[in-house]
């Protein structure tokens, strides 16, 4: 896979991807549901004000969660949407030396950048909370105690790791070529 | 409980003299183990305006010590900081000063 930013033409570019690499990308939308992840509604819906001040704030905390809370759900869902519409443009690609060989690319405008980083975002988020990856905010761990991780399973977890990079690692390079 | 360190003279601290009796209210910005070190730093460089170096300080901050104080002012535009921070899904609270 290859990542690319043409300024002048106001897109980005993933490039020279293999199957992998679209599975893992269309993946994200699915990583990234709250539907059967109450803690990851939470985390992406938090309360703007600290445990102890929650008693004294509760109207405000009320207009916050009808107001704010629903607004950032619509708006995740919708980076979310713009992923998926934009892998609707994936193009095939046949390479010369190996007719066999199919690779993809896809153009997204730059102004979709930060659409892609929250819903790769929300899938890492979401595969932290589902998945236990960090327990107790320690570094990821492939062989955790079984006790902390109870009721995961070992290949799922890891193969949710690798995913939760793969995203990391088109992100890093999003903040750096397409956001700055 | 980690120590807060008190914005350097390069955090901007708000102040309006129509409601300098009342507190000013702090936002800060909690440290989670998802969201990137540069994200986080582009984030607070984007919302509040800060230099570079600035941002790094407040972003290594929420790295190291869990949470850093980013800026201090009237309530209203606290709350639109925090619900700005959320809308980038980093984990963010207003806090009365004391």
């Amino acid at each position: 896979m290859r990542l690319s930013v043409q300024k002048a033409m106001g897109t980005w570019q993933l490039g020279d991807m293999e199957d992998i690499h679209v599975t893992l990308l269309r993946q994200a939308a699915e990583d990234a549901s709250m539907t059967d992840c109450p803690e990851g509604r939470a985390r992406l819906g938090p309360s703007p004000v600290a445990a102890k001040d929650e008693l004294r704030e509760g109207e405000f905390l009320e207009d916050w969660s009808e107001f704010v809370t629903e607004d950032l759900e619509n708006q995740f869902a919708e980076d979310v949407g713009t992923l998926l519409a934009d892998l609707d443009g994936l193009e095939t690609l046949t390479l010369e030396d190996e007719p066999d060989e199919e690779r993809y690319r896809v153009s997204i405008p730059l102004d979709h950048g930060m659409a892609w980083f929250s819903a790769l975002n929300q899938a890492r988020l979401m595969l932290d909370l589902r998945f236990m990856l960090h327990p107790g905010g320690q570094e990821f761990e492939p062989h955790p105690d079984p006790d902390i991780v109870k009721g995961v399973d070992f290949s799922e977890r890891f193969t949710a790791y690798m995913r939760y990079e793969f995203y990391a690692v088109v992100q890093e390079w999003l903040v750096k070529e397409v956001l700055e | 409980m980690p120590s807060i360190a008190t914005p350097d003279k390069q955090t901007l601290v708000e102040t309006d003299p129509s409601v300098a009796l009342d507190s000013p209210w702090h936002v800060i910005i909690h440290n989670d183990p998802v969201n990137l070190m540069s994200y986080v730093a582009h984030v607070i460089r984007k919302i509040f305006g800060y230099p570079d170096k600035e941002a790094q300080r407040l972003m290594l901050q929420v790295h190291q010590e869990g949470r850093s104080q980013v800026w201090t002012g009237r309530r209203e535009k606290a709350e639109h900081y925090v619900r700005e921070l959320h809308g980038h899904q980093l984990l963010a609270t207003l806090e009365k000063s004391d």
